[in-house]
């Protein structure tokens, strides 16, 4: 088979290699999956290029975080799942091959449906769950006031927020996105501004008197304190991403007045708090709205596996150069 | 009787002038306090420059903001209060003069038994502390805390006032030669700041032999907040308090994900005023206590009479480095 392979830190184009392994034979326990799709995201370039925290530990490896595909072969001992079946593999299997081989116990049965979309299930929507269901306890007619709102999670977050009830005050960059994401169904959506005091006044300006008690933020860098100015008293910020690239910035005025907090949310420890049975569930609600097309994620490019470079190149991209996400298409 | 105004914007000369004027006679629920100390703040220097700080159309205003002294009149239908009776002056009631008339109840009883200078830490350091402590550190005895800005007055006031409460601290300070100083104060660590997170944790997880360190106190924002927070355990709560840096803290995304740090912050007059009247009274009673008996001091770099307010507030204006602690008014002849 033809997988991607992981051999030093640095550069993509170099720390990445297309490689022709034999295929895995299944041992006890185990199943082996053919992937149709596996979804790109920037934590993998980020193990590729090594940066702290998230330097892979142990080289060589196949990265890939996510992905989907149908049973091809079922170690001893495996009765849950049949041949052909389509499923997902859990997070980290290593879904950038074309043959992947795992645990039957950790696999989940996936529905039919559009393949690149469901291949964004397992991070991305667990991400947008966690950030409604492990911070603050929202309740139904409440708003959640969040930045990177075009992003898959952000997507995510206003069609999960809607099936709570709960209303989305979306901040975005660009103008052009917001009529989308009023179709997804955003109920407020506002062009972000650099100065905090004219932010927080458009969100005035866009919900009214409600107060917000939660506010998501995935840009960090000032746009954490932008935020900050935007909940209200006592409310929490949960930072879950950085495209700034720049440390949560807080000013002190920002948060002693309202006696706001801010906090981070990490998938790990999301996961950790859930039993797999609960993981389950959710996970067969999330497939459920993606395969009925709830959930809608923007693809910005597909690619094969010898395109891999290109397709690590494209997910670097921000704002209208990458309009959505990268996926990478392992048998073609 | 002597008062202390601020009448414009400029330097000392001319943004202040002492007037003279008939002593206040109490009003309803009113005492006349006659003052005994009152220190004065830094901010005082930054108002007379500030449009900013204080509005035009606030002046003139009679400076000060805290202080000590005694109740030598009041009106009939006070009772809680007794000719005599030493008491805390109302917080930014404009307190630069010889007689204050105040609500008596917004003033609250402090020790008769100790020097009035000894009290001049209570309203700001001394609450500032306490409610940090009392509403952000809820830790069993034996627990660690750390905090920047370790060396100031307030850090010095947290460092008598946690030792009091059978906390133990990490105190981060910018230069060497500070550390028998802070441990003879009741501190536990001195550590001078590396500038490096991680070099700044490993030096505080040697120092404590690897303690967990669950509540970070920040005066000063930026980078060092971020260092700071680097420090602390899993789970654990970084309080911004000061502000008195520029900069916004700065705090590593990973800290906040991986460790599940929480940063949030308090202002001392929101907390306070959080509490009931009996609270409030107790609150001061307890920090009044701790000042008389010298658990929390700050050293008095000059006491200064009224009249000489320009040398004063000159004072004031050097840098902290060339100024041993508070600047005070003294009002006993």
């Amino acid at each position: 088979m033809k997988a991607l392979q992981q051999v030093a830190h640095g550069d993509p184009a170099e720390a990445v290699k297309l490689v022709d392994l034999p295929d895995p034979v299944p041992r006890p326990g185990e199943v082996v999956i053919r992937m149709e799709a596996a979804a790109v995201h920037l934590a993998d370039i980020k193990n590729f290029t090594g940066e702290r925290d998230f330097r892979a530990k142990f080289l060589p490896r196949i990265p890939g975080y996510e992905g989907i595909g149908r049973i091809v072969a079922l170690g001893r001992g495996v009765t849950q799942f049949n041949v052909g079946e389509r499923v997902f593999p859990w997070w980290g299997a290593g879904t950038f091959a074309q043959l992947v081989c795992t645990p039957a116990d950790k696999v989940m049965p996936a529905p039919e449906g559009d393949a690149q979309q469901l291949a964004l299930m397992l991070v991305n929507g667990f991400t947008a769950v966690s950030l409604l269901d492990d911070f603050v306890q929202l309740s139904p007619g409440q708003w959640l006031v969040q930045n990177g709102a075009n992003s898959n999670c952000g997507r995510y977050v206003i069609v999960l927020a809607q099936e709570r009830g709960i209303r989305t005050c979306s901040i975005v960059r660009r103008a052009e996105v917001i009529d989308e994401l009023r179709a997804l169904g955003a109920d407020a959506v506002i062009l972000d501004h650099e100065n905090p005091v004219e932010l927080a006044a458009r969100v005035k300006a866009a919900i009214g008197e409600a107060e917000i008690k939660l506010g998501l933020d995935m840009v960090a860098g000032t746009a954490t304190g932008r935020m900050m100015r935007c909940v209200s008293s006592g409310g929490v910020v949960v930072n879950y991403g950085f495209i700034s690239g720049q440390p949560c910035e807080v000013h002190f005025n920002e948060v002693w007045q309202k006696e706001a907090t801010l906090r981070g949310m990490s998938a790990g420890r999301g996961l950790a708090q859930r039993s797999m049975d609960e993981l389950r569930r959710v996970y067969a609600h999330l497939a459920q709205l993606i395969a009925g097309g709830q959930m809608r994620a923007a693809i910005a490019g597909t690619y094969t596996l010898d395109r891999a470079t290109e397709a690590f190149r494209h997910a670097l991209r921000t704002g209208a150069e990458r309009d959505g996400k990268i996926i990478l298409l392992p048998n073609g | 009787m002597k008062v202390l105004r601020h009448i414009g914007y400029g330097d000392i000369a001319t943004a202040l002038r002492l007037d003279d004027e008939p002593e206040p006679i109490p009003g309803p629920g009113e005492v006349v306090i006659r003052m005994e100390v009152a220190p004065l703040q830094k901010s005082e220097i930054l108002n007379l420059a500030d449009p900013q700080r204080i509005p035009p159309d606030k002046l003139p205003r009679i400076c000060g903001s805290e202080g000590v002294g005694c109740v030598v009149a009041k009106a009939a239908d006070v009772t809680s209060f007794a000719l005599g009776d030493r008491v805390f002056a109302p917080k930014y009631a404009g307190l630069l003069r010889e007689f204050m008339p105040a609500q008596a109840e917004s003033c609250f009883p402090a020790p008769r038994d100790c020097a009035a200078e000894k009290l001049c830490i209570v309203s700001t350091m001394g609450l500032t502390s306490w409610l940090l402590l009392q509403d952000y550190v809820q830790l069993p005895a034996g627990s660690w805390i750390i905090q920047d800005a370790a060396n100031s007055s307030i850090g010095r006031v947290i460092i008598g006032m946690a030792r009091a409460r059978g906390l133990r601290t990490v105190n981060v300070v910018r230069r060497t030669g500070l550390d028998h100083d802070l441990k003879f104060l009741g501190g536990d660590v001195v550590v001078v700041d590396p500038g490096d997170p991680e070099a700044l944790a490993a030096m505080v997880t040697k120092a404590t032999d690897n303690a967990e360190i669950k509540v970070g106190l920040d005066m000063i924002g930026g980078d060092l907040a971020g260092r700071i927070a680097r420090c602390l355990a899993p789970g654990g709560t970084l309080v911004l308090y000061g502000g008195s840096g520029p900069d916004a803290a700065r705090i590593d995304f990973m800290d906040l994900h991986r460790r599940d740090l929480r940063v949030t912050g308090m202002g001392m007059s929101r907390s306070f005023n959080k509490r009931s009247p009996a609270e409030k009274t107790e609150v001061y009673h307890t920090i009044g206590r701790m000042a008389a008996e010298g658990v929390i001091k700050t050293n008095i770099a000059a006491a200064y009479r009224l009249e000489d307010y320009r040398a004063a507030f000159a004072h004031v204006s050097r840098p902290d480095s060339h100024r041993d602690g508070k600047v005070i008014f003294r009002f006993d002849n």
